[in-house]
């Protein structure tokens, strides 16, 4: 297979706060193809956003990634190394701040928010803010630059781009403003989307145009997406490979045929299970009990089995990693979760866990880990 | 300065024909209310008043000699010829106002003890007036906004580092800090630039807590986090980004401020540390007629209603704006 456009290993992002350490991303390993749509799914709190924006090294302080690395198109954007001292420090070939703002932030990997109504800025209009920005990246003069951002505007269905140039975020609804949005992020044509939870604040009918749209365009500039989203629906809809996170980690990897057919991971199981399905006609859909706990200080062992059907004796103990359980459609189909045969670690010996009456936030569990 | 001006330019042609509803709307608003309308009127007229003295270089003769330099009073449109002038030794300054027995309608606010025309020299005060109160709020606008938007974007030291400045200066009483400046700056020989930096600087601590504050919201806003992962450099961000979109309370803010300021510097004119005679600033004035306040208490009294009138106006301007720009008041 070919290289990936974007390979990320072990990529650990933390936030150093005054209540502890909170490991938002804990060693997650995914790939990017090109001409790819991967899906980042989890709860609210899983670190699917904390992950995306690790991507571009937009992390915040108190956060920071301390681990992994993030490989793009063959270059570093983040590697650690031992030094000589023997602490770890940033390798030579990372690529610098200024030129991840200048080559790769916007032109290589683009981000699309979540919010269409906040990530335009109200005191400009739309086309100047379109405008700006392909000036800013692409180097284009004023006149072709707004040439462009009009064509870019009619690209992604705005009706009469030529005249809502001139408008203002505000006289542009939802749905139109993600397309602006959208329109902003393939300006440059980048070769990597990052779409976080780009169609949460949309209703239903926009959401299914906007999704529309991205197919058709995706196909037409073949770029790749990472996809973040919590609704398993839209991961159906439009990608290809799959990620599920939960609490830091990826438990299950798999082709979205696969991830949807022949589940692996008990969560992912009782996340399809907590939604409709069109294949299936159920009596009443099984929420997920309890609330994921904080990252702060994760369950021991397996980090889903305070709340886990399945769980046995054994995933208390053990901290299964995300392995390789088959191959499909030539990927692999990888999954955290003991049950499988791969692990043998005496899971179908295992006394199964009674159900803890009420499991919350702050169960105890590995304690503090600094 | 210069970068919040050639920020402001680079917005101008590319929004333009927007931008103008924007300050149309803004106007509008302005003219419905009664009493800032009166405002802006008087500002208006105080504005024109000084833009005339800037044109009119025989009224610039009339301020500093004494009315003994004739050729100018007769050049001199706004005004009736004297009908009869007295020659130069006979003033011994005081003349009264017009509508008092003694005076005569060629000085309609008769003459200062040196016989030099009140009313020209009250004229040419506004010009004094307005831009001391402009380019002062000027300086603590422009700096006060660039400090504060600074530090509320970057947070952390930075922020800490300056905003302990600021509070410093912010604690000193500030005519102490300006005549401070002033004297240490002047080295001896006071100067009304000198009271105009002092105001400014003392100024900019309050421009940077509001804007500060104002970019501590703006700053977690998606579309800042959305020009960083577009590649925007913090620069770009804190001009084209940060600094619009907390501004609106700054803007209001500067134009009660300059009614202030002009009361700030005329008060230092009063002290001595200002406008140095012959510069007839109205404060100047002041200081020069309280000793006649007796004799021809009209003398203190002219200047007094022009500061008086003009702050007025600004400060009415100000509110009418402050409501203008005010979403929550706007329906």
């Amino acid at each position: 297979m070919a290289e990936p456009l974007l390979r990320v290993e072990n990529l650990k992002t933390q936030f150093f706060t005054d209540a502890g350490t909170v490991r938002a991303v804990d060693g997650i390993s995914f790939e990017v193809h090109e001409g790819e749509i991967v899906g980042l799914v989890g709860e609210s709190g899983a670190g699917k956003s904390v992950a995306s924006m690790s991507l571009l090294r937009l992390v915040e302080s108190p956060g920071e990634i301390v681990g992994g690395e993030i490989t793009y198109k063959g270059e570093t954007i983040f590697g650690l190394e031992e030094g000589p001292d023997g602490d770890l420090r940033e390798r030579e070939d990372m690529l610098s701040n200024v030129e991840m703002r200048d080559r790769i932030r916007g032109n290589e990997i683009a981000v699309i928010f979540q919010d269409p109504m906040e990530s335009l800025n109200p005191v400009f209009t739309v086309g100047g803010q379109l405008r700006e920005f392909i000036e800013l990246n692409r180097g284009l003069g004023k006149d072709e630059a707004r040439q462009e951002a009009i064509q870019m505007l009619r690209e992604v269905g705005i009706p009469d781009p030529a005249e809502r140039y001139h408008e203002y975020p505000h006289q542009f609804s939802g749905g139109m403003r993600q397309r602006v949005l959208i329109a902003m992020a393939l300006a440059c044509e980048p070769n990597l989307i990052i779409a976080d939870e780009p169609t949460t604040a949309l209703d239903v009918t926009v959401e299914g145009q906007i999704l529309e749209l991205v197919d058709d365009l995706q196909e037409k500039y073949d770029t790749s997406f990472i996809w973040v989203t919590h609704d398993m629906g839209v991961v159906a809809e439009i990608c290809d490979r799959v990620n599920v996170m939960y609490l830091g980690e990826i438990i299950e990897q798999a082709p979205v045929d696969e991830l949807f057919h022949a589940t692996k991971h008990p969560y992912t199981t009782a996340l399809l299970n907590s939604m409709p399905r069109p294949d299936r006609t159920v009596e009443e859909l099984e929420p997920i009990e309890g609330v994921m706990p904080e990252a702060i200080t994760p369950p021991s062992g397996c980090r889903f089995h305070p709340r886990c059907p399945d769980a046995r004796e054994v995933c208390k103990r053990v901290h299964p990693d995300n392995e390789v359980i088959e191959h499909a459609a030539g990927y692999p189909h990888r999954a955290a979760c003991v049950k499988h045969d791969v692990f043998d670690v005496g899971y179908d010996e295992s006394v199964p866990l009674e159900k803890e009456p009420q499991v919350t936030a702050g169960t105890p569990g590995g304690g503090e880990e600094q | 300065m210069a970068i919040g001006e050639s920020q402001l330019d680079s917005d101008g042609p590319s929004e333009d024909v927007d931008a103008q509803f924007g300050w149309r709307y803004t106007f509008g608003k302005v003219m419905q209310d009664t009493t800032a309308r009166w405002g802006l009127y008087v500002v208006a007229f105080v504005l024109l008043v000084s833009a005339y003295t800037l044109i009119d270089s025989n009224l610039s003769r009339l301020t500093f000699g004494a009315v003994s330099d004739f050729a100018a009073a007769e050049a001199l449109p706004i005004f009736e010829h004297p009908e009869r002038i007295p020659p130069p030794g006979e003033i011994d300054g005081n003349v009264p106002p017009a509508f008092h027995p003694d005076g005569t309608l060629s000085h309609p606010l008769g003459t200062d003890p040196d016989g030099r025309d009140y009313f020209t020299r009250i004229v040419y005060g506004a010009q004094v007036s307005v831009s001391v109160g402009i380019v002062s709020t000027m300086i603590g606008f422009v700096g006060g906004t660039i400090i504060g938007a600074v530090s509320g974007f970057y947070g952390g030291r930075v922020d800490d580092i300056l905003m302990r400045i600021v509070e410093i200066i912010y604690a000193i009483p500030p005519l102490i800090l300006i005549i401070v400046f002033i004297v240490f700056v002047s080295g001896g020989t006071p100067d009304i630039r000198y009271a105009v930096i002092g105001v400014g600087i003392t100024f900019i601590p309050i421009f940077a807590r509001i804007i500060r504050s104002e970019v501590l919201s703006v700053r977690e806003m998606d579309y800042i986090e959305a020009a960083r992962a577009s590649g925007v450099k913090n620069r770009n961000i804190i001009l084209r980004h940060v600094i619009p979109n907390s501004f609106a309370p700054v803007l209001v803010y500067a134009s009660l401020q300059i009614g202030v300021t002009i009361l700030v510097v005329a008060g230092l004119s009063f002290l001595g540390f200002g406008a140095q005679p012959p510069t007839p600033d109205w404060g100047q004035m002041l200081n020069v007629s309280h000793g006649y306040m007796h004799s021809n208490v009209w003398l203190s009294i002219w200047p007094g209603v022009a500061i008086l009138v003009t702050i007025m106006g600004f400060n009415l301007f100000g509110d009418g704006l402050q409501d203008a720009l005010d979403p929550r008041i706007n329906d």
